[in-house]
């Protein structure tokens, strides 16, 4: 066993599958998620998922089993659960997930649903900790529902985006703005499971010429999948960030799957450059360059990508760039100068903490709270769950075009309130 | 339309488990490591938890002065549930020793190790042996035959069993018995303010604030004041409270918790006569209460006449509606009604009909019947938020509010809610 598994939790951001099961169900409209486990599990799951979306509790409820159910089964529960469902909700469907130890008794939900002759049907999965994190269990709800999957005709411009959800921070904006850059691009986005496509959509998915996996630890799984059983190619490109990694982004989509609209994206991409190039001249003229001394950036592997080339690439100035990944990735970040990965390389990310001078942190608020505790200066950036000391309620995307100009913009304000602060609190000399 | 809460669950059983318990009484002790053997997903909840308790610190403009304690887990997998996880246990343990050096390991069992049977206990014995570090065992395995506070009582009972060592007590040292936020919330900062008036000194706060090395030395105190508010917490920390006066002869205060102003008045009077400084006590109460009038008399012309109706969907073991009741009357305000919401039921129902009759004559109505009388009201105080954007709400904290620093964030609450123009309805959090 290697020491890396035992280190400190202070590191980890990442839920249990329990909550990435149930952010995919709840990504589908028309859909009910039965957590059958203790209320523990499923209220953690819940206040997580409402980070992104309010009053979810009437389509998301738990069964309570208590622990006699261990020897006994979990059946009383379950109908007493499905039975709630039909008095406070309407749901087109419903997902039972069983939470870790519940996963263990083998309880045959599809029979016990069967029996209970319910006017919706129900589909059943094991979602506890024992089957990962939130991007186990996300993925695991995708495979779950490409089995329901049947092949169908193939549509020569059709493209499903696989690995979006609304259930990290942004990701409703960032879903919106893929959606609207593909099809600017001349592509049709039959579906992006999870991430707000009807039920009919997502079956209608095999339809797809290609599917375009955005975060392979969500998608990429499902995407195999589907090239297997229905011969649909995928290619996993991870998130665009910034101005240019947006159109290199588009132009290895257009390499896959040729698009009539390449040029007009290209041309907006240019324009609205353009407009940022100038407004930025201006505020190095009088603040200085957009330079943080060291840039730490704490995201999933396809943020951590595509942020660290956009930050150094295109926004800001630095000595050094430093990536944790979240999630284990075999990926290649050309900018970072060092990448660690969270739950393998816990004792280096722990002793970055310790060697941090000060500089822009583009993390969580979870490790904002490190650096607080630690006592260590940073300019903070938040671009991820949790956000406990921001809020967020525009519309704007942190990917894409309209991403790179609202990141960017953060950026300068971040450095600016740094700027400013000792002449606000009265400490400047 | 029906009154609809934001929470839609009728609570069936506990909706906590013991390893968080295990944590937050570790929490803060120097020298200490937590392990849980579970799925690596509890870990992150209970450091999720954490974080969210640090934050609200922030929120309330204080923050921790010290150092968490490192938690670990047993990162137990698929296969674990198969062939068990006690290997990966023992690599844990081994790990935290080596790598924290540390002078006390807590071990939780998660829901999941229950399940899969691993004699946890065992394993603990053996790496204790190999180790000569004590470790501390949670016996209930997540939310399976045990909830939050049998974690923490799990700790306080082996730190005291194995740890505590009688002494000599120390005029003038205080030993706090409770959680509450720890030493940086609201609830300490009060009762160390009330306590260094009497010129104490509370020097920790136990379990999870004091360092392993200091543990053998806490029977030192010679005072102990439990923090205690409302629900079955209370139960442990009497308990405790008894076991250490007759174990290690500490003198602890009646229990009597400074929740709300009249029981805040009781607090000081039972301090001062446990002191034997009733003059002193009826100082102090008269430099609050001239602050807690002062803060009235400021905000009168707004609140007096003004009507509010009392919503309650928590039971009695959580919430006392007196504290509430007495609030009310002193911003000179009508209660016009109290509801009690449809998510409380059976036993806990009746036991809250029952007090509230006792502490008013205001109507006791059922979530239906009360939807006119919150509607027709000035304000709503609630302990569930509703799912109704017409009516001003202030939500009535979980955590206690104490001394007259918390009756006047309270009441300031009420105040600001009911400066709010027109129709503007909404919640408001104290």
């Amino acid at each position: 066993m290697s020491k890396a598994e035992w280190e400190a939790a202070c590191h980890h951001t990442d839920t249990c599958a329990l909550t990435g099961a149930a952010a995919f169900f709840m990504g589908v409209p028309k859909s009910h998620v039965l957590v059958n486990g203790p209320l523990w599990c499923y209220f953690y799951a819940l206040r997580y998922l409402e980070n992104a979306a309010g009053y979810l509790s009437s389509h998301m409820t738990c069964t309570q089993p208590s622990g006699t159910a261990i020897v006994y089964g979990t059946e009383e529960d379950l109908l007493r659960g499905f039975d709630a469902i039909r008095k406070m909700d309407a749901p087109e469907r419903v997902f039972v997930e069983n939470n870790c130890s519940i996963s263990m008794i083998g309880d045959d939900i599809a029979g016990i649903a069967a029996r209970a002759d319910l006017p919706w049907p129900v589909y059943a999965m094991d979602s506890g900790g024992v089957k990962g994190g939130f991007a186990g269990g996300w993925s695991q709800a995708l495979l779950r529902i490409v089995a329901e999957m049947k092949p169908q005709k193939t549509r020569s411009r059709a493209v499903n985006v696989l690995g979006v959800t609304p259930f990290l921070l942004k990701g409703r904006e960032d879903a919106a703005e893929l959606k609207r850059l593909l099809e600017a691009a001349g592509y049709e986005v039959l579906s992006m499971p999870g991430a707000g496509s009807s039920w009919e959509d997502i079956l209608r998915a095999p339809a797809a010429a290609l599917n375009l996996v955005v975060r392979d630890e969500l998608g990429l799984a499902a995407a195999k999948q589907m090239e297997k059983d229905f011969g649909v190619p995928y290619l996993s490109v991870g998130l665009p960030y910034g101005m240019k990694g947006t159109e290199r982004w588009l132009s290895r989509m257009a390499e896959a799957l040729p698009c009539s609209g390449l040029p007009a994206v290209k041309e907006e991409i240019e324009r609205r450059n353009t407009y940022m190039r100038h407004l930025a001249m201006d505020m190095e003229s009088l603040w200085g360059p957009l330079w943080f001394d060291r840039i730490l950036i704490a995201a999933l592997p396809s943020e951590a990508a595509g942020l660290a080339e956009a930050v150094r690439g295109e926004w800001a100035d630095t000595e050094r760039l430093m990536v944790h990944l979240q999630h284990r990735a075999d990926i290649s970040i050309p900018a970072a100068d060092e990448v660690l990965t969270v739950g393998a390389d816990d004792a280096a990310i722990g002793a970055a903490y310790d060697a941090w001078q000060g500089g822009l942190l583009l993390a969580s608020a979870h490790e904002e709270s490190r650096f607080i505790r630690l006592g260590k200066p940073f300019t903070p950036c938040i671009i991820a769950y949790p956000a406990t000391d921001r809020m967020f309620l525009t519309d704007l995307p942190f990917c894409g075009v309209r991403g790179a100009e609202y990141l960017y913009e953060r950026l300068w304000n971040a450095k600016l309130l740094e700027q400013m602060k000792p002449f606000r609190s009265g400490e400047e000399k | 339309m029906a009154l609809k809460t934001k929470w839609l669950l009728t609570k069936k059983e506990s909706c906590s488990c013991v390893m968080p318990g295990v944590y937050r009484a570790l929490a803060f002790c120097e020298g200490a490591v937590v392990i849980f053997h579970s799925p690596k997903g509890c870990a992150q909840i209970a450091s999720t938890m954490d974080a969210g308790s640090q934050f609200r610190m922030f929120g309330e403009g204080r923050r921790e002065q010290l150092p968490a304690s490192p938690l670990l887990s047993s990162h137990l997998r698929e296969k674990d549930c198969i062939f068990g996880g006690t290997d990966r246990l023992r690599g844990v343990l081994r790990y935290a020793a080596e790598t924290y050096h540390p002078k006390c390991i807590a071990v939780a069992t998660s829901c999941m190790a229950g399940v899969i049977g691993d004699d946890v206990e065992a394993v603990c014995e053996e790496a204790e042996a190999e180790l000569g570090i004590p470790i501390l065992l949670s016996p209930a395995a997540g939310f399976l035959g045990g909830a939050y506070e049998d974690g923490v009582r799990a700790m306080m009972d082996q730190i005291i069993r194995r740890f505590f060592r009688p002494q000599e007590h120390v005029p003038g040292r205080v030993l706090l018995l409770g959680d509450q936020m720890g030493p940086w919330g609201q609830y300490t900062i009060e009762v160390k303010d009330m306590l260094a008036w009497f010129g104490l000194d509370a020097k920790w706060q136990f379990p999870g604030y004091v360092p392993v090395r200091e543990w053998e030395a806490i029977p030192s105190a010679s005072l102990g004041v439990i923090l205690g508010s409302v629900g079955q917490a209370n139960g442990l920390l009497e308990e405790t409270a008894a076991r250490l006066a007759k174990e290690f002869g500490i003198s602890f205060l009646p229990p009597v918790y400074p929740i709300g102003w009249e029981n805040t008045r009781r607090f000081i009077r039972t301090l001062a006569a446990h002191l034997g400084r009733e003059a002193d006590g009826e100082a102090l109460l008269q430099s609050k209460e001239k602050e807690l009038d002062d803060f009235v008399g400021s905000v009168l012309p707004v609140t007096e006449g003004k009507s509010a109706v009392l919503g309650i969907g928590r039971s009695l073991l959580r919430y006392d509606p007196a504290d509430t009741v007495q609030s009310i009357r002193r911003l000179r305000m009508k209660l016009s009604a109290v509801v009690l919401y449809d998510n409380l039921t059976g036993d806990d129902r009746s036991a809250m009909a029952k007090a509230v009759r006792a502490v008013t004559a205001a109507p006791v109505l059922s979530a239906d019947e009360g939807r006119e009388a919150i509607r027709s009201s000035d304000i709503l105080l609630t302990t569930d938020e509703l799912l109704d954007p017409g009516t001003k709400q202030l939500f009535l904290p979980m955590v206690a509010l104490i001394g007259a620093s918390g009756e006047i964030s309270l009441l300031r609450g009420i105040y600001r809610l009911l400066c709010r123009y027109g129709e503007k309805g909404g919640i408001a959090y104290v």
